[in-house]
This record gives structure tokens, C-alpha cells and sequence, in this order.
């Protein structure tokens, strides 16, 4: 499942924003399914957004197994640093570190 | 709820060189430590006012709606000074939004400044999309796409306002400063301020260890569940690391900055004598030093 972001909301800016995107794909994630996400046409992401849409999978599947199914496409080197360190930090204060 | 302290009139000056190292004696003539006004109704005499900066600027305009917002008259005298202070004011439309109209009728707005602006949350993404990022786009000879990370980089101080102050309107200046190649970007907010609200959470926190943990990534007052206490954090670093400019907030009794320093974000906290009302966040960005800022929204193959 492909799903382009700006099909679904008109900018990435806010929590709400966000939490469209994660209606669309935390079902999936929770059961092992993958998801490709395309930021086509999105230039940079601020944490609000990645928190509502990504960073909160966390809370129906682990950190490894967001890696495992949730595919990122057509990025930029800020939305990927961001959503590379949002994850790492989550599950660093899991695991206690 | 604040209030007001003293049943009485007063007049306050407004210092000649008013900047941030003037601005503590100023808002100390308006509000106590706990955030009550000084007086029922004041003048702000400008007669003496000299030079003015894009901080003071803010301060005076998150003054005056903090103080409206306690149902406090305040008036503006002393306007007969033509001094560059004045004129500033006058072209950047201080005195057309608290006075009712400019002060000359030639007052127009300088190329190196925005109008002063309140922006409410709602319209903050539209002000940073169609005002300031396609203004400093112009000043810097680039494009808006380039400066998409310093957009959302503002946005975090504008969620923070929304999701931290209690209140939905923020103060915005901007100045370009070409000869030293900065551009400067003060935000305010006139709300409870960051340390009455890490004090929720952490009551023995007093006002400078409130702000270094209002930016320390994960904690959260949970205040609100969407911020998960990065916000603040992914601004400091990112001005500090990517840009080399400086960020600095001041709440309440607070002032912290975040720097670059070999490689880090070297945090700096401090106490203030005078209490603020709401937060002020100030940003100063090194135009010459945007190169890493435009390259991080080039297209990149994801990897975790």
C-alpha cells in the first residue's frame, strides 16, 4: 500500500494533520502490514506532524517492526533526519536509556 | 488570573536605547514578579526614545495586549520626538496599530523589515508560508522551497505558543540586518509563560531550570499530549547546529540561549531580575551560513 500524504491533507503542519496519516496506516502497521509513505510535494516536516503520524505507532507496534514495514519515499534529507531521530529517541526512553 | 496591583495612573518612559539590555526596567514599570499590573491605566511617554530594536519592539507590542487583555488602558505620549526611534516605529506600523494611525503620513515600511504582526495560531502556518518565509526568500536572493527547514523550524514556536501559553496570539518582528548578515526574528506570546507550566508537572523547578527542561527533548508537561517534548529542543539544535545563529528565550524569571560551540548546542541558563510576562523567543539566523539549511531539503533515498 502506497499512500501519498498530500492526497489525504492539504499541508504537513500540525498534530491534526498528522493524525489523518495515522488513521490511514496505524491498522496496518499493528498487523504487520506494509506501508509505503510518499511525502511527494512535501518539502520539510515539523514535529508536530511526524509525532501525530509516525512517532505515535509506537503505540501499537514496536519500534523494530515500524522499521520493518513502514517504507519512506520521495523524502528530503530534513524529513528523514527527523523521523530517523524521533523513532531512535522514542526507543531509547523505552528501553531506559 | 492576573490582576492589577496599585488602583493608580502611571507613566513609564520608554528608554532612550531600548533594546534587551534596557527592556527589564521597562516591563518591571508595568508588571510585578507575579504578573500584575502596576497601575490601572498607563502612559508610555516615547519622548526620549532614541533607537529601538526588533526585541524591544515585540516587548512593547506583548506589553500592550497583555495589558488590554486586563482591561488596562494604555496610551502613548511624547510623540512630538522625530528621533530615528520614532520614525522606525512609525514605518514598521507600531503606532498605527496602538496609537490609531501612523504618526506621518509618509510613514511606509522599510525593504529591511516586516510589518509588526499578530499572528493568531490559526493563520500562523499561512503568515509563515505566504509572508516571512517568501520575505526573507526575497532578502536573501533564494527561494522559499530552500527555506522550507527554517519554516517548520518557526513553526515549532508557534506550536509551542498554541500548545503552552493558554493563549492563541503571538507578537512576530522581523529584521533583516544585511551589513552583518543576520536576520533577526523575535516571537511573543503573553501567556502563563513556560515556568508556570513546567511547574505543573515539576513544582520544585524554579524559572531557569523550568526553560532547560521545557527544552529538553521527551519531557512534557502534558499539558498537551501532542508534543511530546521536542519542539524546543529540534529549534535550539537546529539554529545552533545548522546555522550557527542563536536562539534565545526568555519566561517569567528565565533566559535561556542555545549556541554553537565546537560541534554542540551549548545551552545557556540564567536567572532574570524581572519577571516576563509570557514567553519571548528570539532568533537570530547567520545569512551567510544558510548553505546547510538549503541542502537539507534536497531529495534524499530513506534509509532507517
Amino acid at each position: 500500500m502506497v499512500i501519498r500524504i498530500l492526497d489525504h491533507v492539504k499541508q504537513c503542519s500540525s498534530y491534526e494533520d498528522g493524525e489523518v496519516i495515522y488513521r490511514l496506516i496505524s491498522a496496518s502497521i499493528a498487523n504487520g502490514q506494509d506501508v509505503s509513505l510518499s511525502f511527494s510535494g512535501v518539502d520539510a516536516l515539523p514535529s508536530a506532524f511526524v509525532n501525530a503520524s509516525i512517532v505515535r505507532l509506537v503505540e501499537v507496534a514496536t519500534p523494530s517492526a515500524i522499521r520493518q514495514h513502514l517504507k519512506i519515499l520521495d523524502s528530503t534529507k530534513q524529513i528523514n533526519e527527523l523521523i530517523r531521530s524521533r523513532i531512535a529517541f522514542v526507543e531509547a526512553q523505552q528501553q531506559g536509556l | 488570573m492576573f490582576g492589577i496591583k496599585f488602583n493608580s495612573a502611571k507613566v513609564v518612559q520608554v528608554p532612550r536605547r531600548f533594546n534587551a539590555n534596557t527592556m527589564d526596567k521597562f516591563i518591571s514599570s508595568f508588571v510585578d514578579e507575579n504578573g500584575d499590573a502596576e497601575g490601572k491605566s498607563f502612559e508610555v511617554d516615547f519622548s526620549a526614545l532614541d533607537f529601538v530594536d526588533p526585541v524591544a519592539i515585540v516587548v512593547m507590542s506583548n506589553l500592550i495586549e497583555y495589558l488590554r487583555q486586563l482591561k488596562i488602558k494604555v496610551v502613548l505620549i511624547g510623540l512630538i520626538n522625530r528621533s530615528e526611534g520614532i520614525l522606525y516605529l512609525d514605518d514598521c506600523g507600531f503606532f498605527k496599530q496602538y496609537h490609531g494611525a501612523s504618526l506621518r503620513a509618509k510613514a511606509s515600511l522599510r525593504d529591511t523589515t516586516i510589518p509588526l504582526q499578530l499572528v493568531a495560531n490559526p493563520t500562523a502556518v499561512g503568515f509563515l508560508y505566504g509572508n516571512l518565509i517568501p520575505w526573507i526568500a526575497q532578502r536573501l536572493h533564494t527561494t522559499a522551497i530552500a527555506l522550507a527547514t527554517l519554516r517548520v523550524t518557526l513553526e515549532e514556536v508557534f506550536h509551542n505558543i498554541s500548545d503552552h501559553s493558554g493563549v492563541n496570539v503571538g507578537c512576530v518582528f522581523v529584521q533583516h540586518f544585511p551589513k552583518i548578515d543576520e536576520i533577526h526574528i523575535a516571537i511573543s506570546d503573553f501567556g502563563y509563560g513556560i515556568p508556570k507550566n513546567v511547574r505543573k508537572v515539576r513544582p520544585e523547578a524554579n524559572d531557569q531550570e523550568s526553560l532547560v527542561l521545557a527544552i529538553t527533548e521527551g519531557f512534557t508537561t502534558k499539558s498537551n499530549v501532542k508534543n511530546r517534548g521536542a519542539g524546543l529542543a529540534i529549534l535550539m539544535n537546529y539554529v545552533a547546529l545548522r546555522n550557527g545563529g542563536t536562539v534565545i528565550l526568555i519566561s517569567g524569571r528565565g533566559n535561556l540561549s542555545a549556541v554553537y560551540d565546537r560541534g554542540k548546542t551549548k545551552i545557556t541558563a540564567r536567572s532574570r531580575e524581572v519577571y516576563y510576562p509570557g514567553t519571548l523567543v528570539t532568533v537570530i539566523l547567520k545569512t551567510n551560513a544558510l548553505k546547510n539549511v538549503t541542502e537539507d531539503v534536497e531529495g534524499e533515498e530513506f534509509s532507517w
